[in-house]
């Protein structure tokens, strides 16, 4: 129980840190959404002339669109830079001198963040969705949960990878090409930039193994409808295994981190 | 009972080692080479439930890898370490439930939230009951004088306000033990002052031991009973203020003020082995001589013999000097024992 609440204590935390700057919050949220419209009208420019292209017409697209700018939007900057900053900074030293699980503290706060900047976006993306006069949510609750439940996999998916590729911080002690390379691969093989079903066979049968589709291509895929529900079970039960697989791998690589290196700055 | 022991504790890094230049830059790029740095080694320390131990050393002398190594940050690369019973590596979680630190350059505290949330934050961390929460809370904010702090971001704060802040927090959970590494690097005369005060109160009426680096040697002397001096990642003195004085310091001084011109050359010509003018004026004169060796009284006599002293005021050695001695390497340790 009290385990518990100290980590439930650094959600609030993040929570309060993320709205602190009204200003950053907002742009920060803005700069997300202006990004996602010059998409949007490139893909409307596609879909012109054409009616369905990789097994999706442009209202399946509108709606992969929108879910993909909401899971990106959960984990953005802020959560993406806290591992390799701390780390490169040396003030993980801070960290840990507390009884805390580092790994789990992380989680804690991304979650956090991610309420915060969760909540206005799934807003945002409401309106806009009514605005484009696009309307197709899932049919059924059973939809509705099996979409909720695609979003949290997605979201501890890519908690999970944005933290381990910050470990690799220890080692390299910058963390910016660190992330690039991060985004590069999660948003070519989660489906973000172009829909996996786009893929040529031997490329989607890639992407179809890799984590990286759980975080924009699942969720996305289900909203729409386009996940056949025979299909559903067996997805999950991959992405639990991929989470459970990186979960540990982190700890792993956290093992090494700490014997190895030490800690910057004096 | 000892709450900090180490035997023949070691710790060693490998740096990269590059050749100068863009050209030995990018041959590391593909031919890294490595070298062994030995920061600490072979230490060995004893400290007692209740005790306050300064930890000096010049910058590099491996002070704070040592206090990293007993916080559980770092994991030694040799010997035994035990804080509390407990190993601070392998058991941190536990051990970090028993110790507070303070690191002088970083923080505790959430830049972006108000101090009293991050207070709460480690209340949670360190499951402290809340009884024992309400009491040490408005216990640090009497002592700290942080009642208009609690409610600011900790980015609003100044140094020194931010630094009575962090020391309300390492101490929060009721530790045995508290850290500090250079608590009071970069802090007006007054916030030093307190935060000295506040450190010997707690150590007297809470019994917790307090092991500091510093190179104020002001919260040295005013804090501490016990100094360690730590030099190129070896032990050198572990003892008492004055017992580094009674052994180390070879010498003393006198100053004098005679009432007529001193004749400079025939004066030095007049001081025997052992005793050395080291400052000299129209009507002034500092000599520095070797306590071993002569008395007072002794050198009073000579200088008399050169000139016509009025009056004189003898210098005693201070901590200040002696350890600034050590920085320079110009101790030699076993001298004078």
């Amino acid at each position: 129980m009290l385990t518990f609440q100290k980590y439930l204590r650094h959600v609030l935390c993040a929570i309060q840190e993320t709205t602190a700057y009204r200003a950053s919050y907002f742009i920060n949220i803005v700069s997300q959404f202006v990004s996602y419209i010059a998409i949007f009208f490139l893909w409307r420019a596609v879909y012109t002339g054409n009616s369905v292209i990789g097994g999706m017409d442009w209202n399946d697209m509108q709606g992969y669109l929108l879910i993909s700018l909401f899971t990106s939007a959960l984990i953005s900057g802020s959560s993406e830079f806290r591992v390799s900053r701390s780390i490169w900074t040396g003030n993980i030293a801070v960290e840990l001198v507390r009884p805390v699980d580092y790994q789990k503290a992380n989680f804690s706060i991304t979650v956090g963040n991610g309420i915060a900047e969760g909540v206005l976006v799934a807003a945002i993306g409401i309106l806009f969705a009514l605005l484009i006069g696009f309307a197709v949510p899932p049919a059924s609750p059973a939809a509705w949960l099996c979409f909720l439940l695609a979003v949290a996999f997605s979201f501890i998916t890519k908690f999970l990878i944005v933290y381990i590729f910050g470990l690799f911080t220890f080692w390299t002690t910058g963390g910016m090409g660190l992330s690039w390379l991060r985004r590069g691969l999660t948003d070519f093989f989660s489906g973000a930039i172009i829909p996996l079903s786009f893929f040529p066979g031997w490329l989607k049968a890639a992407a179809d193994v890799l984590p990286f589709r759980g975080i924009v291509s699942v969720p996305a895929t289900i909203f729409i409808g386009r996940l056949p529900p025979s299909q559903i079970l067996a997805t999950f039960a991959v992405e639990a295994a991929w989470i459970a697989a990186l979960w540990w791998l982190a700890r792993l690589i956290w093992h090494f981190a700490m014997r190895k290196v030490t800690i910057h700055g004096g | 009972m000892n709450v900090i022991e180490t035997k023949g504790l070691c710790k060693s890094f490998r740096s990269p080692l590059k050749k100068p230049g863009v050209l030995g830059a990018v041959r590391h790029l593909f031919r890294p080479e490595h070298r062994e740095i030995v920061a600490v080694t072979e230490v060995d320390l004893a400290i007692a439930a209740g005790e306050s131990v300064a930890y000096v050393g010049p910058n590099g002398a491996g002070k704070s890898t040592t206090i990293k190594m007993l916080t559980g940050i770092l994991l030694p690369t040799g010997g035994e370490v035990r804080v509390n019973g407990l190993h601070p590596y392998h058991q941190r979680m536990r051990n970090s439930k028993n110790i507070g630190v303070v690191f002088g350059q970083r923080t505790q505290l959430w830049w972006d939230i108000p101090v009293i949330e991050s207070f709460t934050l480690l209340r949670d961390i360190y499951e402290v009951p809340e009884k024992t929460y309400a009491e040490n809370l408005a216990y640090f904010t009497g002592m700290l004088g942080l009642a208009e702090l609690l409610h600011q971001s900790a980015r609003r704060l100044s140094l020194g306000q931010r630094m009575r802040c962090d020391l309300a927090v390492a101490l929060m959970h009721n530790p045995a033990i508290v850290f500090l590494d250079e608590p009071t690097i970069g802090l007006d005369v007054a916030v030093k002052e307190r935060i000295r005060e506040f450190l010997k109160t707690v150590n007297r009426e809470r019994g917790v031991t307090i092991m500091l680096t510093s190179h104020d040697l002001g919260d040295i002397e005013d804090v501490c009973r016990r100094l360690i001096i730590i030099d190129a990642g070896r032990i050198i003195y572990d003892g008492s203020i004055q017992g580094l004085l009674d052994r180390y310091v070879k010498q003393r001084s006198i100053r004098i003020i005679a009432s007529a011109r001193i004749d400079q050359p025939s004066a030095a010509r007049a001081m025997p082995a052992g005793v050395e003018i080291v400052h000299a004026d129209e009507r002034e004169m500092t000599v520095e001589f070797d306590r071993f060796r002569y008395t007072a009284k002794d050198v009073l006599e000579i200088i008399m013999t050169a000139a016509e002293v009025v009056d004189f005021q003898l210098e005693e050695p201070d901590i200040e000097r002696v350890v600034k001695n050590v920085y320079e390497g110009r101790l030699e340790l076993e001298q004078g024992a």
